[in-house]
């Protein structure tokens, strides 16, 4: 008996010392991909455009006039500085479909990033995004935010990513965006199985937002558009409707949207624009002060 | 890191000593990893009585404590209910409830189970201005082989492990093993995954590991 529970103990203490990494391990487009940064401008006023949920390939029950309303709008809107997709690209993650994302929005502007979603990373995925698009996770910065967009295609962050971010945000002192595919936000019982559903990384990922002056966290992914939740006063979080949802009663028609920036106000206006047959909806989401 | 391994080891030893002097009690150690959690050795200890089951688990930074209560309705039905909270250092605590209902059996050499019901959790963290709340369902099945003095489980939990709660279709599989060396104390051995939610076509990611041995003490 008191040799078992010595046993006992000394392989306990020896379980307890040891590391060894087993959640570390990242595919080839996770190695490909990290926060050195992107620097677009360090100051100054900036527009850009967000757009989510392409799901490209996608033939059931779609808005067949999407991409036309969305081109149409761009030709007439103002120069925007970068394009960001928060994931769902493709519907199936085939070659042809990344293909064809490629081709449709990989030329709307000099500037565009993009992160994968849930579809984006089925059967061979990942592989294709990381030869269409090439990092999966990166920073960009505009106007001296920096802009992190983040990889939640598992439906998760992982272990190898949020330890990059963490270094990452120990040495940037710019306010900061965070931009991925998953929403964090699950309160509303409605909402909650669209969420990202992993406790601890969302326990996490606030906590980052709160030390690390990050002000906006926008994501798409639901197709389903919930107010925009507040976490403190300067911290916010932000639906993205789909471009690409389905034309059935819960969902919405087209959505995309510009992010403004004023730098003499230090603040930051979400504009939603819905594509109605010929014409196009315009609403203010949400103008956010941007803590420096 | 190296610190808090000290301080749980030496809190690991501290529980022992009442161990050994105790009945129906369960101690659990090992090594844990999460996709937010370095390295971390974890410990629990557990102590169960006629259907109630009160346990204590360090996590470093977590500290989790949890009840629990198992009953009987006729032969076959049981059910089941857990509370518990989980203090995160100064980040803030959760604290959640999970009521669950399904059937036992227990033949000689296989007992196997199902529970279905609901979670509900609320978080109060430092990093958020209101509590995060959440409701959501909870499933648990296993199924356990009695061979001699050894058992063999393999258990399946939607979302809630008995010290703490993680949101549906974050499921846990674990694996476990138990030997009986003496009439009232055993050894036995987890090992644990939980993964990333899941839906058809999508790749399987795990965001903890976990393995763990432990004492088991019956109660007489």
């Amino acid at each position: 008996m008191k040799r078992l529970s010595c046993l006992l103990v000394l392989l306990s203490i020896l379980l307890a010392s040891c590391s060894l990494n087993l959640l570390s391990q990242e595919d080839a487009l996770g190695t490909a991909s990290d926060f050195s940064g992107t620097v677009i401008s360090d100051a100054g006023d900036f527009l850009i455009l967000l757009i989510s949920d392409t799901h490209e390939g996608r033939v059931k029950s779609v808005y067949t006039d999407y991409y036309t309303q969305l081109t149409n709008w761009l030709k007439s809107s103002s120069p925007f500085q970068a394009a960001f997709l928060l994931g769902d690209i493709t519907n199936d993650a085939t070659s042809e479909q990344y293909a064809s994302a490629l081709s449709k929005y990989g030329g709307m502007n000099s500037s565009v990033y993009v992160t994968a979603g849930n579809h984006d990373v089925r059967k061979n995925g990942r592989n294709l995004f990381l030869s269409t698009f090439g990092k999966v996770y990166q920073k960009v910065i505009i106007g001296g935010i920096s802009f992190y967009l983040l990889d939640s295609s598992f439906r998760c962050f992982g272990k190898a990513q949020l330890d990059k971010l963490k270094q990452a945000l120990k040495q940037d002192g710019n306010p900061k965006f965070f931009l991925t595919h998953m929403p964090l936000a699950g309160q509303d019982v409605n909402y909650y199985y669209l969420c990202l559903s992993d406790s601890d990384e969302r326990k996490l990922l606030l906590a980052l937002m709160k030390e690390n002056n990050v002000n906006l966290y926008l994501a798409g992914h639901r197709h389903l558009l919930m107010d925009t939740v507040t976490y403190s006063d300067t911290c916010h979080e932000v639906d993205i409707g789909p471009l690409n949802g389905k034309n059935i009663t819960i969902e919405q028609p087209p959505n995309w949207y510009t992010l403004s920036y004023n730098s003499t106000t230090k603040e930051a206006t979400i504009t939603q624009y819905i594509g109605q047959g010929n014409s196009v909806e315009q609403h203010t989401v949400g103008t956010f002060i941007i803590a420096q | 890191m190296r610190h808090y391994r000290i301080l749980d080891v030496i809190i690991l030893l501290a529980c022992c000593i009442p161990l050994f002097a105790s009945q129906g009690l369960s101690l659990w150690s090992g090594y844990c990893e999460t996709s937010t959690n370095l390295q971390c050795s974890s410990f629990s200890l557990e102590w169960q009585d006629r259907g109630f089951q009160v346990g204590y688990r360090l996590f470093y930074p977590q500290n989790s404590l949890a009840l629990g209560y198992t009953g009987k309705i006729g032969r076959n039905f049981i059910y089941q209910a857990k509370a518990h909270t989980t203090i995160y250092g100064q980040e803030g605590l959760t604290s959640g409830l999970e009521a669950t209902i399904g059937l036992h059996s227990h033949k000689e050499h296989w007992e196997l189970g199902f529970l279905a019901g609901a979670q509900g959790e609320m978080a109060n963290l430092a990093s958020t201005s209101s509590p995060l709340t959440n409701l959501v369902f909870a499933f648990h099945g296993w199924v356990r082989a009695f061979l001699g003095r050894a058992s063999v489980a393999l258990l399946y939990d939607s979302s809630t492990l008995f010290w703490y709660s993680y949101e549906s279709l974050v499921p846990f599989v674990t694996l476990e093993g138990n030997y009986m060396v003496l009439d009232h104390f055993g050894l036995g051995v987890q090992l644990r995954m939980r993964y990333a939610d899941l839906a058809p076509n999508e790749k399987f990611h795990i965001t903890m590991v976990e393995g763990l041995v432990g004492g088991l003490w019956k109660i007489k």
